[in-house]
């Protein structure tokens, strides 16, 4: 047992520190990054976000969305009606644009809550298109496939005149994020976040301890859906405009699977996942054509060798050098005797 | 007088044109040890997910400690004291044994659907459900995975898991399916320290675990009450023998 | 403009091709819960092979075998060499199906270059016929006797043989089936093939209408999504009946309210979905 805590808290501490070093470089970062790396760094920084709140459904409570570009693109119209329409300044136009991706998920939750699985999948890629079809259809309001160009990126007013305009945007989308991310982490670590982990696992279960799944379920696809605006607006600010490909199924596929590729249902593996393949998409499209063969085969090999995701693969090495011994032994094990070796066989072992 | 733990009216569940349960009558006191036994099909643990509000039946009425459950879902009858164990043990295979009595143990815990507490910071659960682990003797598994557990262990779990939670009223489907004959005598004496005023209702194939456990067995066949006593009384009965005891071990054959 | 016979052999034309793509797909979501976004890039892989041997032979009837052959046997890669490993992982389907789709749709556009390429129907079938009072083109009225005989045949297999008895059964309780030890994973195999060639031949058949473009792959993809939501997952009748529905609707929107073609279909699904989830002739979900 001693051993065991030991551990556990040694490990904790030496990802505190993974956290404070990648806290620092992002803050650094704009000081040594001209000004394309640092907006494919914003970029990124916007994604994970996304992905992170796609996670929330996909990973943790195990429900399949191929859809949460509504989301998505739902907070970048509303940023971008709101900025250029109403002049609206970002805090409350975000604010906004969170609101609105509650609202569309409070009123579709119902619906595409009836249906879990590959079923879920479907009606939630039908959900994207029915939006997508209404900004089509919509021109007077949404500019159609022309999108709405001119939307003004905002400034932290403390900073302007002493950095760049892109590096000052990254530090407005940088102080969002990491808000959110903060409040993301005690969503997963509450109550709240291991009763979807029991959801995934086995929702009956969950309903026999006397938890109200559906409910859970809805609060989670909500919160999904307010996180995902937000990243939706923070995109439409970074890119200026705001057009349907944000709303499309294929911006939704490619959050899935950076969920899938980092890990989906562990908390940082959607940043990895967000960071391998925008890089891939920018830094192999500057040498080659054929990125997106690259990416496909990347979508691929992933499926092969990493099913549990980037952020797993320490646990997958450390398994897999594991096997070479006798004392660890596989799953099913009859003895309850066995059991308890295998426990100690684990513990000695680190 | 004090309202039964649990009474059945005219339970009937029909599945598709089929009759699983045929008008079922049922009524179990508080305190009592209940096994509910019959052939395979006899409708044992579909009468058991009708109990707990896991299937709606077609027809009749479900009454715990005198409430009609009979239209609250699932998790509502957990309020009234119901808990139920399943034939596979009903544990989450991919949290540690830990996380599965935590979960447990912080239902209703912390409000806004467990959004206003973490439950790394809860303490007094964390210290409670050490203990619940302890009692069970799953401390030395406490940070392991479920999955990696034997059966054994899986089970026990799943009863801890329940245990913590106080029930009234515990369902035990087939606890003893899935032990190797050598764990059966623990595990029976298990069964047995359960607080005497605690009511449970055991579905079991295990003769061996039903008359050393049961107050009283209740026979079913073919979705419908054969005949209720004592073990003394069931073990006499005729129609009980023909149905079920020597299916019983016909099916052990095949 | 009235609803006139032309527009009729328009719609049912195009839904000869979306039964085509579809078909495959519920039956092989309905057996093994296997989600294949790869579909529309099997289809344009079809079209694309279709072109080229078209162009170089000069024989159309020797490019729809090809075009259906390249897909049947991108097809059986994907399920030999993936399947095992995704049975029931929807999220490691997508990722691996999206893969697929995406090196297709690079690869084919390395190949085939962006413009939009399209072959010439056969010498039998260009031109334009008469019928009931209207002028249509005769090729589009052969894609509707090909769907047909198509449909016709991939119903009478189903349901009809004793192979048909076991996807069936495998759709409705796939242990139920292996209990009765027929392989379910060879006959899955079989289904998967098949689905394959019907989407390369969909594209092939495609070509001279739809013209083979970059696009048409997920265009396609989300159309046979459509239908097979729409008729049911699993259900080969729901198949034919959706793509006609679906076919009609999106060719009357195109004719009344062309913007709006793509909505309204995806409007129609939803709706039926929020009624019915299981879709026309799905079982309940």
């Amino acid at each position: 047992m001693h051993r065991k805590g030991l551990d556990v808290r040694s490990a904790r501490s030496s990802r505190l520190l993974l956290l404070a070093v990648a806290v620092i470089a992002l803050l650094v970062a704009p000081a040594v990054l001209p000004d394309y790396p640092l907006s494919v760094l914003t970029e990124i920084v916007i994604f994970s976000l996304f992905v992170m709140s796609l996670n929330l459904l996909v990973g943790y409570t195990g429900l399949p969305s191929l859809g949460h570009s509504a989301f998505f693109g739902t907070g970048g119209y509303a940023v971008a009606l709101l900025a250029i329409r109403a002049h609206l300044s970002a805090i409350p136009a975000l604010i906004v644009a969170v609101l609105a991706g509650i609202a569309l998920a409070l009123i579709t939750g119902p619906f595409v809550l009836r249906t879990s699985g590959a079923y879920f999948l479907i009606l939630t890629l039908s959900l994207t298109q029915v939006l997508f079809g209404i900004v089509w259809l919509w021109r007077g309001m949404t500019g159609g496939d022309d999108g709405l160009p001119g939307v003004p990126r905002p400034q932290l007013p403390f900073l302007s005149g002493v950095v760049g305009s892109w590096t000052n945007f990254y530090y407005v989308v940088l102080l969002v994020v990491a808000i959110a991310v903060a409040t993301l982490w005690w969503v997963v670590r509450s109550s709240f976040g291991l009763t979807l982990v029991g959801i995934r696992e086995n929702e009956r279960i969950v309903e026999g301890l006397g938890y109200p799944t559906w409910w859970t379920k809805y609060i989670v696809y909500i919160l999904a859906g307010g996180y995902g605006a937000l990243a939706g607006g923070l995109f439409a600010y970074f890119k200026g405009y705001v057009g349907p490909g944000q709303l499309s199924w294929l911006t939704a596929g490619e959050a899935l699977v950076m969920v899938i590729l980092g890990g989906a249902g562990t908390f940082w593996g959607p940043v990895l996942g967000a960071t391998v393949v925008l890089l891939l998409r920018y830094e192999v499209s500057s040498f080659t054509q054929r990125w997106e063969t690259i990416l496909g085969l990347v979508f691929i090999l992933a499926v092969l060798f990493l099913p549990e995701g980037l952020a797993r693969l320490p646990d997958r090495i450390r398994d897999i050098r594991a096997k070479g011994r006798p004392a660890a032994a596989p799953a099913e094990q009859p003895a309850a005797e066995a059991v308890g070796s295998t426990a100690i066989a684990e513990r000695s072992e680190q | 007088m004090t309202a039964p733990a649990l009474q059945l009216e005219d339970i009937t569940k029909t599945i598709g044109g089929l009759t699983i349960l045929d008008g079922i009558p049922l009524k179990v006191e508080p305190g009592e040890r209940r096994a509910i036994i019959g052939p395979n099909g006899a409708g044992k643990t579909t009468l058991l997910n009708v109990i707990a509000g896991f299937l709606p039946p077609t027809r009749g009425r479900v009454l715990i400690f005198g409430h009609d459950v009979t239209r609250l879902p699932a998790h509502r009858r957990v309020d009234v004291g119901l808990m139920k164990t399943n034939q596979q043990p009903a544990v989450l295979r991919e949290l540690t044994a830990l996380e599965n009595v935590m979960l447990a143990l912080l239902r209703g815990r912390h409000r806004f659907f467990g959004l206003a507490g973490s439950v790394d910071r809860d303490h007094e659960a964390r210290r409670q459900a050490m203990s619940v682990l302890e009692e069970w003797d799953l401390l030395d598994v406490a940070h392991e995975r479920v999955q990696h557990l034997s059966h054994g262990y899986q089970r026990r779990l799943e009863l801890a898991a329940r245990f913590a939670m106080r029930p009234r009223l515990l369902l035990l489907d087939e606890p003893a399916a899935g032990l190797a004959a050598d764990e059966i005598p623990a595990f029976l004496e298990r069964l047995q320290r359960l607080p005497r005023d605690m009511t449970v209702i055991l579905v079991e194939h295990s003769m061996r675990v039903v008359f050393a456990f049961a107050d009283r067995i209740t026979v079913l066949h073919h979705g419908a009450v054969l005949t209720e006593g004592t073990p003394d009384e069931v073990r006499q009965d005729r129609y009980a023998q023909e149905a079920y005891l020597s299916g019983g071990t016909r099916r052990k054959d095949a | 403009m009235p609803i006139n016979a032309a527009s009729v052999v328009i719609g049912l034309s195009y839904a000869s091709l979306l039964f085509l793509i579809s078909v495959g797909l519920s039956v092989v979501f309905g057996l093994m819960r296997f989600v294949n976004l790869a579909t529309g890039a099997l289809y344009l892989v079809g079209g694309y092979v279709a072109w080229s041997v078209a162009n170089r032979t000069d024989n159309f009837w020797l490019a729809l075998p090809a075009g259906a052959l390249v897909a049947l046997v991108i097809g059986v890669v994907i399920e030999r060499g993936f399947l095992d490993r995704l049975l029931g992982k929807e999220l490691m389907q997508v990722s691996l199906t999206l893969g697929v789709a995406y090196i297709v749709a690079d690869v084919t556009r390395w190949i085939w270059g962006g413009d939009p390429l399209r072959v010439r129907a056969p010498e039998a079938l260009r031109g334009s016929t008469r019928i009931f009072g209207s002028v249509v083109p005769t090729y589009r009225l052969a894609l509707i006797v090909i769907g047909a005989i198509l449909a016709i045949v991939v119903w009478y297999l189903l349901e009809r043989t004793r192979w048909g008895a076991y996807v069936r059964a495998g759709v409705d309780d796939m242990e139920m089936l292996e209990c009765l030890g027929v392989n379910g994973r060879r006959i899955f195999s079989v289904v998967f093939a098949l689905g394959a060639l019907l989407c390369g031949l969909g594209g092939a058949l495609g070509t001279p209408v739809t013209g083979v473009s970059p696009g048409i792959d997920s265009q396609m993809l989300l159309m046979a999504l459509i239908v097979v939501v729409l008729g049911g997952l699993g259900s080969v009748l729901g198949a034919i009946v959706a793509s006609g529905v679906v076919g009609m609707v999106d060719n009357m929107v195109r004719t009344f309210w062309p913007e709006a073609s793509f909505f309204v279909v995806w409007v129609l699904v939803a709706l039926v979905l929020i009624v019915r989830p299981q879709g026309l002739f799905g079982r309940a979900v």
